[in-house]
């Protein structure tokens, strides 16, 4: 019984390696389309507001998820967007050490939504609540409207 | 970690139909909890583990509401018998995560959004502490009051039998822990797991023949966000406000915090057991670090908050340590727990379980 036992890698028992060999190639969608080309060509953040509540959203989504109804509007948002949380990441997804890291969501004023990206700080600690940012972004011609076009965002 | 995923199914059912004094005979429908097929990687796991779940020949439904599903899975079981469609349902929560490697959060990666997130090489720890943070600097929260919540849940889980991670530790221990993505450490965060749990849950006519102590499932309720997470406060979770309020309506409960007696949050991570009382109504906004501090947590205390040991302590073997604490919360109920026995009287308690892109609440309140 599991309550007893005293395996605690899979290693110790005999086991089989396999893996599931999958490969997804995803659209961004309609709104997504949009978000990426203003990006690639104008290096902006592409926002949908949405005409009945007038709440705008980041990244631009082809709907309003309180109103239900198709958002038709977008506008560019004007930087810089503001630290709304951050955090400094030591290990990378297979848990192996890695970084550090330094995160934040960064958030727009009058804008739901926001955008998770690296924050260039020399010192972790600097970063605060509400900290002033702006966004790096790579040279026009190297863009592709992918979320790695921002290299990161750095203290305005 | 020996066992199969249909073993771990069988070991869990069996005892709970032993529990109940009852034969797979006797069961009308199976109902069955688990995360991301990713994890045992079998891809239709309902499928696969039913045999184990005594489901063969039977209606069996699989519910999934990410780490919202072990609480999920006993509801599903509810509309089972409320619908008046069965009398008699066993309900199994299930989670092998030790197949996967490198390691099991790699499952996560594909919860993300593919053209947003994903490409910076995102991970649950992050989101998470994000949130931590948040919630941190909205109530002026410090990380050692925090700690207290892995200290108690991993001291609790030293009387649980299937405890994963039990052992003393202290809050300089916690502080002292590896910063794996601040303020997130090591010891603020529950393990990988692989474990089965079960319930059955019967008709009111069906319990009366059986028990002259059974454990009602008074109100139940769930609730879901959006999965742009980004457009959240963070600080307070209103999924689990909305799931709680659910189900304190449908049990007739109009003070949570006067007539809840236990509390079984979930708890993956320490400060989720605090955000998620709040949400539960079982503390104010930002309220819960300093009763926690207080001791009002404690077994011994006014409310005891996962006696079981939790997640911190128990393991997060992610469906089955929701059905987990319904489990802990039916032992306490009927004065069952042994060690783990809390010293007030207790007759209502709460469990309640969340999860996928910190969207989900999932709340059932029991009664004996």
């Amino acid at each position: 019984m599991p309550i007893l036992e005293k395996i605690s890698q899979a290693s110790q028992a005999r086991h089989w390696t396999d893996s599931i060999p999958l490969e997804f190639h995803y659209t961004a969608g309609v709104a997504g389309e949009e978000f990426r080309r203003e990006l690639k060509r104008n290096g902006r953040f592409l926002a949908s507001e949405c005409s009945k509540c007038k709440n705008s959203y980041v990244p631009a989504r082809m709907f309003c998820p309180s109103c239900f109804i198709e958002m038709k509007e977008t506008r560019t948002l004007e930087e810089p967007g503001y630290v709304y949380s951050y955090t400094t990441v030591n290990r990378n997804r297979t848990g192996e050490p890695n970084g550090p890291v330094t995160l934040a969501l960064i958030r727009f004023e009058g804008v739901k939504g926001g955008i998770v990206h690296k924050l260039n700080v020399s010192e972790p600690s600097s970063v605060t609540f509400g900290m002033k940012v702006v966004s790096i972004l790579k040279e026009a011609s190297a863009r592709t409207g992918a979320l790695t076009d921002i290299l990161a965002f750095k203290p305005a | 970690m020996l066992e199969s995923p249909k073993e771990l199914s069988f070991e869990a059912s069996k005892m709970a139909l032993d529990s109940a004094g009852l034969t797979l005979k006797d069961i009308q429908s199976v109902v069955s909890g688990s995360a991301p097929d990713a994890f045992d990687g079998v891809h239709m796991k309902g499928e696969y583990y039913l045999d184990g779940m005594g489901a063969i020949g039977k209606p069996h439904e699989r519910v999934y509401v990410g780490g919202g599903t072990g609480v999920f899975t006993p509801i599903g079981g509810w509309w089972n018998v409320a619908s008046g469609m069965y009398d008699t349902v066993l309900c199994v929560a299930e989670e092998k995560m030790s197949p996967l490697h490198p390691h099991p959060q790699y499952a996560f990666w594909s919860i993300f959004d593919q053209i947003l997130e994903r490409p910076l090489g995102t991970t649950l720890l992050w989101i998470f502490s994000l949130e931590m943070r948040r919630y941190m600097h909205k109530y002026g929260i410090k990380e050692e009051e925090i700690a207290e919540v892995a200290v108690k849940n991993k001291g609790n889980a030293i009387d649980h039998p299937s405890a994963q991670l039990g052992a003393k530790i202290t809050v300089n221990d916690v502080m002292n822990s590896e910063p794996i993505c601040s303020p997130v450490k090591r010891l603020d965060v529950s393990p990988p797991s692989d474990g089965a749990a079960a319930v059955v849950l019967v008709s009111e006519k069906v319990a009366k023949k059986l028990t002259d102590e059974p454990v009602w499932l008074d109100g139940v309720g769930w609730t879901l966000d959006s999965t742009h997470w980004t457009n959240r406060d963070l600080a307070y979770p209103e999924y689990v406000e909305k799931a709680a309020k659910m189900a304190y309506k449908m049990a007739g409960i109009k003070n949570p915090r006067k007539e809840i007696d236990i509390a079984e949050p979930y708890d993956p991570f320490d400060y989720k057991e605090l955000h998620h009382l709040e949400g539960l109504q079982l503390a104010g906004k930002g309220e819960a670090p300093k009763m926690t501090v207080d001791g009002v947590t404690q077994r011994d205390g006014d409310l005891p908050v996962c006696p079981s040991g939790g997640l911190l302590g128990v393991g997060n073997p992610i469906a089955a340590a929701g059905m987990m604490k319904i489990c802990e919360l039916f032992w306490q109920l009927r004065g069952e727990a042994g060690k783990r026995q809390v010293k007030k009287d207790a007759r209502t308690g709460v469990a309640q379980a969340w999860g996928d892109l910190m969207q989900v609440g999932t709340v059932a309140v029991m009664r004996s």
